[in-house]
C-alpha cells in the first residue's frame, strides 16, 4: 500500500531532516579535525546510507583506503587507524577512538577524546574543546 | 535607551560565549533532539483525533504525574470521585466506585487493565510518569487494533529506550503538604539487539486537606512503582507493578464525614507482544489486589470492608495484509476476567445476607472478540477506513451476558498544508464485573441494556510555516446510558439504563505557534452542550487554554492557563502554573513548578446528604487539582 506513505508524510520528513542534521554533525565535526577536502571514511552499514550523501566524504569499501573508520563495530584489520564510534559502548571500549556520537541520558551527545587525537598527530580544533575530555 | 544598552550587553556577551562554531553544533544537537521524537514514528495516522505530548513537552512542562497532562486533555479534563480515585466522567450525584471504564490506558502496545473495573485507569490515572518518553491521547474509538473492549478515549504511554535512555537518573522532589518523590531509573543495550528499561519510584503524594464538618478529608497516598520492560525489533515484555495505601476520601458517607477510609491497593501487569511476519500477538495477565476499610459515625452504613482480588488474562492475535491499494487486519481476541471478594461487608455483615440480589458467586467474566478493518486508499492522499468489531460477553452466574456490535467508518484526506478527518463509530459498553456481582448494591436488579453510543467526528486541521491551525466538531448520541437513576428499596443513586437519549455535542478549536524549533504556544478554545442529562437537563461547558514553552540560555520555563465555566454554577474556574527548569549542567538541573497557584482551578460537587433526616446539605466543591509548589533535582549519570 505505498501510496499510504504519503499519508505519513510529515513522519517521513521529520525522520528524514533528523538525518540530515546528524549529516551536518559528522560534516562539521570530521570536517574541522581532518583537513582534508574529501575525507576517505570506512563505515558500518548502518551509518553508510547516511554518509553516502555527503559531498564531503568518500565512502571507501576497503578499510586500508580509508582515514577514519565510523561506526558502532570496528572489526577490521586496521588498528592502525583513528575511530568515530556511533556508541557509548564503544566509545568507552576501543582504544583508537578519537571521538563519538551517540544517545545516551536521553539527549545526543559529542563526545572527543584530546589524547587519542594527539597519538594520531591530529590537533583538537579551537571549536570542539568544549566536546573534549 | 536602556534598554537598548541591555539589548547590545547581551548580544555581545552571547556572541563572546559562543564562537560561531561551537554555537552551530549545540544548534546541531539541539536539532537532533527534537527532530527525533519518537512519537514520530509511533502515532497512528489514521485514527481519529489525536493529541501528542512529545518528550520534550513533557519534560519541560514538568509533568510527572498522569494527572498533570490529563487534566488539560480534550474532551473531560481530569476528576476524582468521592475514593479520591482518578475517574474523569464521574458526575457530582453518584457514590460509584468507578464510571470511566472506557477510557483505556497503555503501556506501549499493552493495556494496563483491571479484572472488577475494568480499566488501569482507576488506579494508573494520578501514577507517576517517570518512566514515560512520550504520550498520545486518542479519543473517538481509534481503532479496534488496541481496544478489546469499547474505548472512548485511548491513553498510550510509550516508555522511555535504550538506545535514547541508556545510562541512569536520579529525580527527587519535594514539595508542599510534606510531599514527595524520588524515582530512579538505569537503561543499556543488553547485545545481540536486545535492551531494557527499569525504573524504580517511591511517592509520599501528600495533599491538602478538607474539612467537611468537622472532619479532615485526605487523599493522601504512598505508592512504590517498578516498570521494567526488554525488547528487541519484534519482542516486547512489560512489567509493570505497583503498591499503594490511600486515604479514600469521602467514601461511602452520606455527609462527607467518614471516620475512618482507607485503601490498600496492589496491581501486577505481565505481558509478551511480538510479530513474526504479517502475525503480530500479544498475551497479558493483569492481576490486582484492593482492599477498602470504612467507617462511619453517622447513616445507615457505619462499617464497609470489601476486599477483593481480580486478575485478566489478555490475548490477542493479529493478521495484517497490504496490498496496492488495502491495508487489512484481522484480529481475535480473548480476554478472561477473573475476580472474587475475600470480604464484602457492610456494618459487620456480609452484603449477600443484606442484599440478597448480590450475585457475589458471578466470579468470571469472558470477553471473546473478532474485528476486522480496513484502510482503502481511493487515491493517493485519500484514505477509507472501515472497522467491525463483534464480541460476546459471558459471566458465569449472571444474566447480564451480551453479544455487542461495533462498527466505524473513517474518511481522511491530506495534502501538504491540509488535513481532513471525518469519523463516524457506534459503540457499545456492556456493566463491568463489579456493577454485574453488584445487583442491590451498586446496580438496580434486572437485565441491563448496553450503552450505545454513536459518534460524528469532523477534525480539520491548517498548517503553515510556524503556524497549525485545528477544529475538531463532534457530536455524540448516547442510548440506555448506564447512570445513577435508579431506586432500590426505595433508596435512590443504583445505576439503571436512562430511557432518554443524551446529546453532546462540542467544538473545539486549536492554534499552535512555534517561535523556533524549540519553543512553542499552544492554545485551545472549547464548548461542550450536553443534552438531556437527568437532573439538570442541560450542561453548557466552556474552556479555554494556553501552553506556553519557552527557552532562554539555560533555563527552560513553562506557562499553562487553563479556564472552565459551565452554565450550571457559573463560576470561573482558572488553574494557572508554571515551571523554571535551570540546567546547571547537561546532567545536573533543578525545576521549580507551581501548580494551580490561584488556588481556583476547577472544582468538583460532591453530593451530602443529612443520614439523620435525609435532607440534602449544600455540596463539598473540591478541586482535584490542588495549590502546591514543588522543587526537583535531577540527575543523570
Amino acid at each position: 500500500m505505498k501510496k499510504f506513505i504519503l499519508l505519513i508524510y510529515l513522519a517521513v520528513t521529520v525522520f528524514a531532516n533528523n538525518k540530515e542534521y546528524e549529516l551536518k554533525l559528522y560534516e562539521k565535526v570530521l570536517g574541522s579535525i581532518f583537513e582534508e577536502e574529501i575525507i576517505n571514511i570506512y563505515s558500518d552499514e548502518q551509518l553508510k546510507d547516511i554518509l553516502l550523501k555527503s559531498k564531503k566524504f568518500l565512502i571507501v569499501d576497503s578499510c586500508k583506503k580509508a582515514t577514519v573508520l565510523i561506526g558502532n563495530d570496528f572489526k577490521t584489520k586496521c588498528d592502525n587507524l583513528p575511530c568515530f564510534a556511533t556508541s557509548y559502548k564503544m566509545f568507552k571500549k576501543e582504544e583508537n577512538v578519537i571521538g563519538a556520537f551517540y544517545w545516551r541520558k536521553g539527549r545526543p551527545q559529542l563526545k572527543l577524546k584530546t589524547n587519542v587525537l594527539n597519538k594520531f598527530a591530529l590537533n583538537l580544533p579551537e571549536n570542539l574543546k568544549k566536546y573534549s575530555k | 535607551m536602556n534598554n537598548i544598552k541591555k539589548l547590545l550587553i547581551l548580544i555581545t556577551l552571547i556572541t563572546f560565549a559562543f564562537s560561531e562554531d561551537s554555537l552551530n553544533i549545540d544548534n546541531l544537537l539541539n536539532s537532533i533532539e527534537v527532530k527525533n521524537d519518537l512519537s514520530s514514528k509511533t502515532k497512528l495516522e489514521n485514527s481519529g483525533v489525536r493529541y501528542i505530548y512529545t518528550r520534550n513537552d513533557i519534560d519541560r512542562m514538568q509533568a510527572r504525574n498522569l494527572k498533570d497532562i490529563l487534566k488539560s486533555a480534550y474532551p473531560l479534563g481530569y476528576s476524582e470521585n468521592r475514593y479520591g480515585l482518578s475517574d474523569p466522567m464521574t458526575g457530582s450525584g453518584t457514590t460509584q466506585p468507578f464510571v470511566s471504564s472506557s477510557i483505556r490506558v497503555f503501556i506501549d502496545d499493552q493495556e494496563i487493565s483491571n479484572g472488577l473495573y475494568g480499566s488501569g485507569l482507576i488506579t494508573m490515572g494520578d501514577m507517576d510518569i517517570g518512566f514515560v518518553d512520550h504520550i498520545e491521547l486518542y479519543s473517538g474509538n481509534p481503532t479496534y487494533e488496541f481496544s478489546t473492549e469499547v474505548t472512548f478515549s485511548l491513553i498510550k504511554l510509550y516508555s522511555k529506550v535504550a538506545s535514547k535512555d541508556g545510562g541512569n537518573k536520579l529525580l527527587i522532589n519535594y514539595g508542599s503538604y510534606d510531599a514527595s518523590h524520588t524515582s530512579f531509573y538505569n537503561s543499556a543495550n543488553l547485545g545481540k539487539d536486545w535492551a531494557y528499561f527499569t525504573y524504580i519510584s517511591q511517592n509520599n503524594d501528600k495533599r491538602k486537606k478538607y474539612t467537611s464538618h468537622t472532619t479532615k478529608l485526605s487523599r493522601d497516598k504512598k505508592d512504590t512503582h517498578i516498570f521494567t520492560s526488554i525488547y528487541n525489533k519484534d519482542n516486547h515484555i512489560i512489567l509493570d507493578a505497583f503498591t499503594q495505601k490511600r486515604d479514600s476520601f469521602i467514601n461511602r458517607s452520606l455527609d462527607a464525614t467518614p471516620t475512618d477510609a482507607t485503601m490498600e491497593i496492589d496491581n501486577l501487569h505481565l505481558g509478551y507482544n511480538g510479530s513474526y511476519n504479517k502475525f503480530s500477538y500479544l498475551i497479558s495477565y493483569d492481576y490486582g489486589k484492593a482492599n477498602s476499610n470504612f467507617k462511619d459515625d453517622a447513616g445507615s452504613i457505619r462499617s464497609a470492608v470489601v476486599n477483593s482480588k481480580a486478575s485478566v488474562l489478555n490475548s490477542d492475535i493479529k493478521y495484517t495484509h497490504e496490498s496496492k491499494r488495502n491495508k487489512f487486519i484481522f484480529g481475535a481476541k480473548h480476554r478472561l476476567k477473573k475476580y472474587k471478594y475475600d470480604q464484602f461487608t457492610l456494618n459487620t455483615i456480609d452484603v449477600e445476607i443484606l442484599v440478597p440480589t448480590a450475585n457475589l458467586n458471578n466470579t468470571q467474566q469472558t470477553i471473546n472478540t473478532i474485528f476486522l478493518e480496513n484502510q482503502y486508499s481511493i487515491k493517493e492522499n485519500s484514505i477509507i477506513t472501515t472497522g467491525i468489531n463483534k464480541s460476546s460477553i459471558k459471566n458465569n452466574n449472571s444474566i447480564q451476558d451480551d453479544k455487542i456490535l461495533m462498527y466505524r467508518l473513517g474518511f481522511t484526506n491530506t495534502n501538504d498544508k491540509w488535513i481532513f478527518k471525518t469519523l463516524f463509530s457506534h459503540n457499545e459498553k456492556v456493566l463491568d464485573p463489579y456493577m454485574v456481582s453488584g445487583e442491590g448494591v451498586y446496580i438496580t436488579p434486572g437485565k441491563k441494556k448496553p450503552q450505545e453510543e454513536n459518534l460524528f467526528m469532523e477534525n480539520i486541521s491548517y498548517e503553515k510555516d510556524n503556524n497549525k491551525y485545528e477544529i475538531i466538531l463532534s457530536k455524540l448520541k448516547t442510548k440506555n446510558h448506564l447512570l445513577p437513576i435508579g431506586t432500590f428499596n426505595n433508596v435512590p443513586g443504583f445505576i439503571d439504563n436512562y430511557n432518554k437519549i443524551i446529546y453532546i455535542r462540542s467544538a473545539v478549536a486549536g492554534y499552535t505557534y512555534h517561535y523556533n524549533e524549540y519553543d512553542k504556544l499552544y492554545t485551545t478554545v472549547g464548548y461542550n452542550k450536553i443534552d438531556n442529562l437527568p437532573i439538570n437537563d442541560l450542561l453548557k461547558e466552556y474552556s479555554f487554554t494556553v501552553l506556553n514553552l519557552n527557552k532562554y540560555n539555560s533555563y527552560d520555563i513553562f506557562n499553562e492557563f487553563l479556564y472552565y465555566k459551565n452554565n450550571i454554577g457559573k463560576r470561573d474556574y482558572i488553574d494557572y502554573s508554571m515551571g523554571i527548569t535551570y540546567h546547571k549542567t547537561q546532567d545536573l538541573s533543578i525545576s521549580l513548578k507551581g501548580v494551580n497557584l490561584l488556588n481556583k482551578a476547577k472544582k468538583s460537587n460532591y453530593v451530602r446528604i443529612n443520614p439523620s433526616n435525609g435532607s440534602t446539605e449544600s455540596s463539598l466543591s473540591i478541586s482535584s487539582i490542588d495549590r502546591s509548589i514543588t522543587i526537583t533535582l535531577e540527575y543523570t549519570f
